[in-house]
């Protein structure tokens, strides 16, 4: 951290809300304002070994995190890996929440990530800082520092104790261990506990901070009609009559931007925000609706088709799939179809930006920081060092607060304002310009061999690409897309071919939690219990023949560092039908279902219990799950995790359905695009299995295995194969 | 000019009489608590209380309430003391993002000052309009049995 306060760090924490180069979360750590001090001086005598840790000689502990909090625990558990090596108590430090900044290495929230490219990173840091301590402590005592130890802030030496406060200026002057020895598993305190969230208490008194809640003086709020197919443009509006809107200060257009994020709009800023809606409801902007308003839904769904029926690009091949279907005494096929689908986090995108000459802050409610930072430089025509990115906590984000539109749109409209404008997306804005979880149709082949040996496996994946958003980008899937549960398929078949087939799309398509990994868990594990039932067997049985004996895979889109390993997968499975207790007898219309899934190098597996009325309602009972995501640091969070991606997944499988009309999205609030609600939710079983070396991803891998554990019940209680999601308005009766 | 009783303070605010009074307490009265998700009255993260009742405050005009008490997120806790169903939520670890949790804590209070004691068909009933994206919802039952057992209802 660059700025370090002259005024004492207790004080100036809770007066001021921000430290470092940091911002402060919630009343609870000491927010209590999001507006900067200038002119403050570095203090002596503050050790600052490292970006993440710092303490004062008045003894306060800073930790900054780098990873973004949107529910999943990236605040508390980054924390506990630090404040594990350091020795301090989670609940003695203050937490600062990280500017924008290269120093901290990739700081995008996404592709579940943080404690896994995280977990020697900052244990290394907190382990540099502590033993510097202990070393201070040692010289000043004149003994070695193996005889002293580090324990709740402070060095111990026999009876003597000096606590880190006490030790901060002399260990500022010692070096950073380049390679500082990390604690024994064994003798973590921290690891492997539950823990609360930090934010818990601020949640629930009101008082964290969201993107929405950013309030600054002067501050315009500003809400923008947009074009309600991407890339149209502007014919015209009327500026008067959004004016004429008490409060309503200003009324300003924008052009979309050179790399593709925004489209052209029209703002209307205001002193408070239900006045900028009113004023941007009296615009009536007249739009030319550009190339684009060509996809209309109905008809998309035999482009996609006619797609699949031919060939794409290879992602995977073994042996040769061709020969072995045609040897093949009968070939199964299957297709499914999935749609577009939006994120519907309850907070809809949110940033403020403050343009001053040739500088910039933002506050955004963003999973990626640094992202922003060259996006509103780029936009405002100004370094990058010039632009700072404050995060506030996420209301929910789901990928969708992976892209920084939102703060580029809100920078523009300060800039050409001159004043704080906080840019507010509306549930309708969030549905209709959103960067889309891509629909997809998928058809997959098994060749069986005479004695109903399964001899060949094809399956062809048809889904816009995310390189469609951008100009430079390709409409084709790239490996790290196609490595998303399409080549990741683990069975042993003795004949594999694996395609991704290429097709536009009129909207905007992006990251959505576990991504492609929904359809293609939902594809790859309806087949297989489709094909356990065509030849009879058991579908958990089937599945782990198919396993066979454990493996490593190596298939694209994986990082050899964290290897694929097919025993793991097989651990978790067998472990959620013994949850399950499967293969019991269940009353008519009651059916399990199972599926398996590998993503973000985490390994889950669920049953789900289902019942399925005569007038064909859907009951889910209960979903029985068994995870593997390596060597767990917040059991609490894990469990959290995989009941919320219960509840993802099922929202999905039911209601999760974007449509298009000429290349406008026809949803706008939760009456047409519903999302589960506490009635349907059923009882989550998480147990949780620890192998590996190094935690892996838990905020996504237990949406993909859901819809198929779902479909695979239905299937099981009514005999209806469901292939075409959600399961909205189809009859399952 | 509309009169309004908030956390038992007396606030007068010129406001557009149409103005919900999502945004009144938001941005007239810099009470952040309160969260805007949907504008139409269909996912409950704006819940308050008016004289007692839960509303929905994106659908709830300026006009309408004045002259009325209105409860917040903010007025529930004493000082440094939650509230017993936010002790609840807090005890539980329901949050993940949070950022339903204020209304989905102002619709509980309200159905444990109706019924202290409710059965999990009475919480899926009285919560089942407040919408959580995290998939909260077996924490936010526990949390709301465990507020009633400690008399959450009766404070």
């Amino acid at each position: 951290m660059s700025t370090v306060t002259k005024v004492s760090r207790r004080s100036f924490l809770q007066t001021t809300g921000l430290a470092g180069t940091g911002l402060i979360l919630g009343v609870r750590n000491g927010w209590a304002s999001l507006i900067p001090v200038p002119g403050l001086e570095p203090e002596s005598g503050v050790f600052e070994p490292n970006v993440w840790v710092s303490i004062g000689e008045d003894g306060v502990v800073s930790l900054t995190v780098h990873r973004q909090e949107m529910g999943q625990g990236a605040r508390t558990t980054c924390c506990m890996l630090l404040a594990e090596e350091l020795e301090v108590d989670l609940e003695d430090v203050a937490v600062v929440q990280a500017l924008g900044d290269p120093r901290y290495g990739n700081q995008s929230t996404g592709g579940s990530t943080t404690v896994r490219l995280n977990w020697i990173p900052l244990r290394r840091a907190g382990a540099a800082a502590r033993e510097m301590l202990v070393e201070a402590a040692a010289r000043r005592w004149g003994v070695p520092a193996a005889d002293c130890r580090a324990e709740s802030g402070a060095v111990l030496h026999g009876s003597e104790r000096l606590t880190y406060g006490e030790l901060a200026a002399a260990a500022a002057e010692l070096p950073v261990p380049e390679e500082p020895s990390l604690k024994d598993p064994a003798d973590f305190k921290l690891i492997g506990t539950p823990r609360r969230l930090i934010d818990t208490e601020d949640m629930v008194r009101g008082d964290a901070v969201y993107g929405y809640d950013v309030d600054l003086p002067d501050l315009l709020v500003a809400s923008v009609e947009r074009s309600p197919v991407a890339k149209g443009s502007i014919l015209g509006f009327d500026a008067d009559a959004a004016r004429a809107v008490r409060d309503v200060v200003d009324v300003i257009e924008l052009e979309p931007n050179a790399t593709g994020l925004t489209n052209a709009g029209v703002a209307v800023l205001a002193t408070n925000t239900w006045a900028a809606m009113q004023g941007r409801a009296a615009l009536n902007v007249q739009w030319e609706p550009g190339p684009l308003a060509t996809e209309t839904s109905d008809q998309r769904r035999a482009e996609l088709e006619q797609i699949a029926s031919g060939t794409g690009t290879v992602a995977r091949a073994e042996g040769d799939f061709e020969a072995a279907a045609a040897a093949a005494e009968s070939v199964f096929e299957a297709a499914y179809y999935a749609p577009y689908a939006v994120h519907a986090m309850m907070e809809p995108p949110a940033a403020t930006a403050h343009v001053e000459g040739d500088r910039c802050d933002v506050w955004s409610a963003t999973q990626a920081p640094q992202w922003t930072v060259g996006e509103v430089a780029g936009a405002l025509g100004i370094p990058g060092s010039n632009v700072a990115v404050h995060v506030t906590l996420l209301g929910g984000a789901f990928g969708r607060k992976s892209k920084p539109d939102y703060a580029v749109e809100a920078a523009l409209l300060s800039q050409k304002s001159g004043r704080p404008v906080k840019l507010l997306f509306t549930r309708e804005d969030e549905i209709r310009h959103a960067f889309y979880h891509p629909e997809s149709y998928q058809v997959l082949r098994a060749a069986l061999g005479p004695d109903g040996s399964p001899t060949g496996w094809m399956h062809r994946s048809v889904f816009p690409a995310i390189g469609w958003t951008f100009p430079d980008g390709g409409a084709t899937p790239t490996g790290q897309e196609r490595g998303l549960g399409l080549s990741t398929m683990p069975y042993r078949f003795p004949n594999i071919r694996i395609e991704a087939g290429r097709v536009a799309s009129s909207v905007r398509i992006g990251w959505m939690r576990s991504v492609c990994n929904m359809f293609h868990a939902t594809a790859v594990q309806s087949f297989m219990d489709e094909l356990a039932h065509e030849l009879g067997r058991d579908p958990v049985e089937f599945h782990m023949a198919m396993l066979g004996a454990p493996r490593v895979l190596e298939v694209e889109g994986i990082d050899s560092q964290f290897p694929y390993d097919t025993g793991r997968l097989k651990a978790v499975g067998e472990a959620a039908a013994e949850m399950a207790d499967w293969g019991r007898t269940l009353p008519a219309r009651q059916g399990l279902g199972f599926a398996m899934h590998y993503s973000f190098y985490s390994y889950a597996a669920m049953v789900a219990h289902v019942s399925v009325g005569q007038e064909g309602e859907l009951t889910v009972h209960q979903v029985d799950t068994a995870v593997d995501c390596g060597p767990v640091v917040n059991p609490d969070a894990i469990e959290a995790q995989m009941q919320g991606a219960v509840a993802m997944g099922l929202s999905l499988a039911k209601y999760g359905r974007i449509t298009l009309r000429e290349g406008a999205v026809e949803q706008g609030n939760y009456h047409d695009y519903p999302v589960l609600r506490m009635s349907e939710m059923p009882r989550v079983n998480v147990r949780i299995i620890q192998t590996g070396e190094v935690p892996t991803g838990i905020g996504e891998p237990g949406v993909p295995p859901t819809m198929p554990a779902v479909l695979n019940a239905i299937f099981a209680a009514t005999g209806k194969r469901i292939r075409d999601l959600p399961l909205a308005g189809q009859d399952l009766g | 000019m509309i009169t309004l009783l908030v956390n038992g303070e007396r606030q007068t605010v010129d406001a557009d009489p149409a103005m919900p009074l999502l945004w009144v307490l938001r941005d007239l009265l810099h009470l952040k608590g309160t969260k805007y998700a949907c504008g139409a009255g269909l996912c409950g993260s704006c819940t308050v209380h008016v004289d007692g009742e839960p509303v929905r405050s994106c659908i709830t005009t300026a006009e309408s309430v004045d002259g009325r008490a209105v409860t917040t997120i903010e007025g529930l806790a004493d000082g440094d003391d939650l509230h017993p169903v936010q002790l609840a939520w807090f005890e539980t670890n329901t949050p993940q993002c949070g950022y339903c949790q204020p209304g989905q804590i102002m619709t509980a209070v309200a159905l444990l000052e109706r019924s202290p004691k409710p059965t999990d068909a009475e919480i899926d009933e009285a919560m089942s309009g407040n919408l959580c994206r995290c998939g909260t919802y077996l924490r936010l039952r526990e949390a709301v049995h465990q507020a009633a057992a400690s008399g959450g209802g009766e404070s």
